[in-house]
């Protein structure tokens, strides 16, 4: 059973296509992570799910039935979805106990309810404070049980975790979303960061400029990226430009493969830093590389590399003590991996 | 190794506990809480049998009339301000962009203003009844008119005149609530209306309270408008008790019993407001929503947004200016422009002065931060809340106490009379006026304050700036647009001040509001037209300061 279903949704702001043409699925139970730098339409597609913004065109399902499209549009009221924003947005004239059970029907048992899940998430002996005296993450539990609370088919999740610091939001995210995993719950969350999306999600949705760009699961994201905007946006990375020639993309550090890919196009080669590999330099040569500075980042290392007679860098990840030193001249080689071609006129969209 | 001492740097002690700035600040506070102490004290002296005169006859009839007074103005300025704060701030239609302003225009008229203009209007002999008459050939028996000289033609009048404070005060706080909660609301499955009354309207709550209260205190000191329709409260009690019954001492144990009036307002808005103001909980603002309105909402709209603009300024405004026009051969001689400049000068004077005494106290509570000087200016500050009759019976009292004892000691020691060296002058006029608008521009003072950081101090002082001359180069600079928001705003109070100025002013010093209030009750209403006028014009003034002050208060939008 699928909670959400985009159909070629769009929506313009004045003269600008917010969303473009958005086709995309949420399953019951799965989370998917919508990524993208600001401005690039994931906040609208969260808001167009919720009924907050009203699509110009395309149709919006929410657990099968249509609630925006064909003349028809369901308000957010009526749309059985759970919002959660980056402050979390907690009500402060009513107690945590009062802000869960808000969305629930009027009853005997709804604060009973209410306190059953704040129990699940361990703040039960929170629930008559106001929410100003909770901390963080207690804020954050108390947002995502008063979503939770009325059993929302899909649940909206804008930024949910940045507003943490990071070793709390590891541990939250994660809580979080077994939590809505455990109950059926389609969720998709929207965010920035590639590290928790690559971390919390089933499939991640990379947007650019209103569209859906790639999507496909974190692994796939990441080994196969579509262009060098999905590829840059999960890591730093090289670029290398170069001409195609026999199949092959001849690099200073070596040749990486380019199939299908005819000959004399001009191409860049991304390189992820962790694909650059390298060795004591056993022959003088042209792949010949200087190590300019040393950055112990913890498990890893990170190493700018110059070429020794092209004004080329590189940016190296290895391992915690496989680093050259400062200064050492070293051999350079690509793991193929980590590296891919893609059509040079794509550097237009490196700036992001 | 060199001690400090032989560096030749300057060196200066721990500074005294008790200094210049703070015996300023505590002798602003106990000059200012006088009139009120004496009005309060004054309960404990026997006032003959005046007072059980008074209990047996009209007492209770202020006590009703005051209670009627207050519930009604605050239903309707509640019902007024926060329907059509919602509706400019939340929704869109025709005409919204003008009226976010020009709501706030009825503050500008003094509700006597409104209450003589509708008066000679609605009254049997008015047009509209006469045109009635005139149009149906009916005479005085043959039909109904709702009399506009009664407590709902008063609480009609103060509602629409005062309904400005909750609209302002309601407006700030929904523009200042994130969309996101009203958003969540929504997704939680409650419709746009009951989100209004589940998050909107309770987080506002604070803020509509304290409106009310504001409204509502200037109720219970209104004379103007009560002496006008005959409805008798304390304010009129008070003068006629010490006017025509002569006794001093009854008035102002009637003045003690409106102070506790007021006091009883400020404990129910500290009350209602259960607490401190409510925390942001989100910090995000995005454009608000503004649900298009369209058909008959639309129109639904307007005409809730307009009407109270219309009966609460248009009209009035409009029939004073057509009176001043037609009168204005009459009035505009050189009198008038001495009741202009008389009105001009003191209100300047008052301006001057109040906001020269709330930079002393912001200065001390700043320099020397600490319990005295925060308690000494929040007593100072307490006049607002008190009426202008009970300031100036407080003032009176002490200042006529003073001058006759000073006359009498003269007279049996140096052989002169000193006569009235402070009642009935210049000087205690302006010191009733300083502590009763203190508070305002105290408030606007150290709300300009609050946006210098402790550690732009802090900075200048490292950059070699004395406190001396941090606050002349840091303080007064950034704080000038403050300075002139206050004095504009206690100038235009002063303006417009009535009870106070009655009872107080030298003999013979007639300004714009005493010429207003004393030809209106000879029921020359057209003849008095130019000086309401004139009150009002200086009136919009700050108006139109508040104005932009508002559509400037929303968060992430500059």
């Amino acid at each position: 059973m699928s909670g959400l279903d985009l159909e070629r949704v769009s929506r313009s702001f004045g003269g600008t296509r917010a969303v473009d043409q958005v086709d995309l699925t949420v399953r019951a139970g799965e989370v998917v992570c919508l990524l993208g730098p600001s401005g690039c339409g994931k906040t609208t597609t969260l808001r167009l799910a919720a009924g907050l913004e009203a699509a110009d065109s395309g149709e919006v399902r929410i657990g099968g039935s249509v609630v925006d499209g064909g003349g028809a549009f369901v308000p957010p009221e009526a749309r059985r979805v759970g919002l959660v924003f980056q402050d979390y947005a907690l009500f402060p004239h009513l107690t945590v106990l009062e802000n869960v059970a808000f969305g629930l029907p009027n009853g005997r048992d709804k604060a009973e309810q209410a306190m059953e899940l704040l129990r699940r998430v361990n703040l039960s002996e929170r629930a008559s404070d106001h929410p100003h005296r909770l901390s963080g993450g207690e804020q954050q539990r108390v947002a995502l049980s008063r979503a939770l609370a009325p059993r929302p088919v899909l649940m909206l999740l804008d930024e949910p975790f940045s507003g943490l610091n990071f070793r709390l939001r590891d541990r939250i995210g994660e809580e979080s979303l077994s939590l809505l995993r455990a109950t059926g719950t389609a969720t998709l969350m929207v965010t920035h960061d590639s590290d928790e999306a690559m971390r919390l999600a089933d499939r991640i949705a990379v947007m650019r400029a209103g569209r859906i760009v790639q999507i496909g699961a974190p692994l796939d994201l990441y080994d196969r990226p579509v262009d060098l905007f999905v590829a840059e946006f999960f890591s730093e990375i090289n670029k290398l430009p170069s001409v195609v020639e026999n199949g092959l993309v001849p690099t200073a550090a070596g040749a990486v493969a380019a199939p299908g890919v005819p000959d004399g196009s001009p191409v860049v080669v991304a390189v992820r830093p962790e694909a650059v590999r390298w060795s004591a330099a056993g022959t003088a040569g042209s792949m010949g590389a200087q190590a300019l500075s040393v950055h112990p980042m913890g498990a890893y290392v990170l190493v700018k590399l110059k070429d020794t007679v092209r004004d080329i860098r590189y940016l190296m990840r290895v391992e915690h003590g496989s680093a050259p030193a400062v200064g050492a001249q070293v051999q350079v080689t690509l793991d193929p991996r980590g590296s891919f071609v893609f059509p040079a006129d794509e550097g237009a969209v490196e700036g992001r | 190794m060199t001690t400090l001492a032989e560096t030749g740097l300057p060196i200066t002690r721990r500074r005294p506990r008790i200094d210049g700035w703070t015996v300023a600040a505590l002798g602003i506070a106990a000059a200012t809480t006088l009139p009120v102490l004496v009005v309060a004290a004054s309960v404990l002296f026997p006032a003959g049998d005046a007072w059980a005169h008074l209990a047996s006859t009209v007492l209770g009839d202020y006590v009703l009339n005051t209670v009627w007074l207050v519930l009604g103005v605050a239903a309707l300025t509640f019902t007024i301000g926060v329907a059509t704060a919602w509706l400019v701030t939340m929704c869109t239609f025709p005409g919204r962009r003008v009226l976010e302003w020009a709501l706030i225009l009825p503050l500008a008229m003094p509700a006597y203003a409104v209450a003589y203009t509708y008066a000679e209007v609605l009254d049997y002999a008015g047009s509209v009844q006469s045109w009635l008459r005139a149009s149906f050939g009916w005479g005085r028996a043959d039909y109904w008119f709702p009399e506009v000289r009664s407590v709902g033609g008063a609480v009609l009048m103060l509602g629409l005149v005062l309904y400005p404070y909750v609209y302002m005060l309601a407006r700030a706080a929904f523009l200042s609530q994130s969309v996101c909660l009203l958003e969540i609301s929504r997704t939680l499955g409650s419709g746009p209306w009951r989100t209004f009354l589940r998050v909107g309207l309770p987080m506002a709550r604070p803020a509509i309270v304290t409106g009310i209260v504001l409204a509502l205190m200037e109720t219970v000191g209104d004379y103007g408008v009560v002496q006008h329709f005959s409805v008798s409260t304390f304010s009129t009690g008070i003068f006629r008790t010490w006017y025509g019954l002569g006794n001093l001492t009854a008035a102002t144990q009637l003045a003690a019993a409106l102070l506790a009036v007021v006091f009883l307002l400020s404990a129910l808005e500290r009350f209602a407001r259960g607490g401190a103001a409510y925390h942001h909980t989100s910090t995000r603002y995005r454009p608000l929503p503004a649900f298009a309105l369209r058909g008959p909402k639309r129109f639904a709209a307007i005409t809730a947004c307009g009407l109270p603009l219309l009966l609460g300024f248009l009209v009035p405004a409009g029939l004073l200016t057509l009176w001043a026009v037609q009168t204005a051969p009459r009035v505009l001689n050189e009198r008038f422009w001495g009741y202009v400049l008389n009105s001009v000068v003191v209100a300047g004077l008052a301006a001057f002065l109040a906001v020269a005494v709330a930079l002393v106290l912001a200065f001390a509570a700043r320099l020397r931060p600490g319990a005295v000087t925060t308690w000494a200016s929040r007593v100072s500050t307490l006049g607002y809340a008190v009426p202008g009759a009970v300031v100036a019976v407080g003032v009176m009292i002490p200042f006529g106490w003073f001058d006759n004892t000073l006359d009498s000691w003269m007279r049996d020691h140096v052989g002169i009379s000193t006569g009235l060296l402070l009642s009935g002058t210049l000087a205690a006029m302006l010191f009733a006026y300083v502590v009763r608008f203190l508070a305002i521009s105290f408030n606007a003072v150290e709300s300009g304050m609050t946006k210098i950081t402790p550690n732009m101090d802090r900075a200048a002082r490292s950059l070699g700036a004395g406190p001396w001359s941090a606050l002349r180069r840091i303080h007064t600079p950034l704080l000038r647009g403050s300075l002139l928001t206050a004095a504009v705003l206690v100038f235009v109070d002063t303006m417009k001040e009535l009870p106070a100025t009655l009872i107080l002013r030298p003999f013979n010093f007639d300004t714009l509001a005493i010429r207003t209030f004393e030809i209106a009750s000879d029921e020359r209403l057209a003849e008095a037209a130019s000086y309401a006028l004139s009150i009002v014009i200086a009136g919009l003034l700050p108006v139109i300061l508040l104005s932009a002050a508002i559509a400037r208060s929303r968060p992430g939008q500059s």
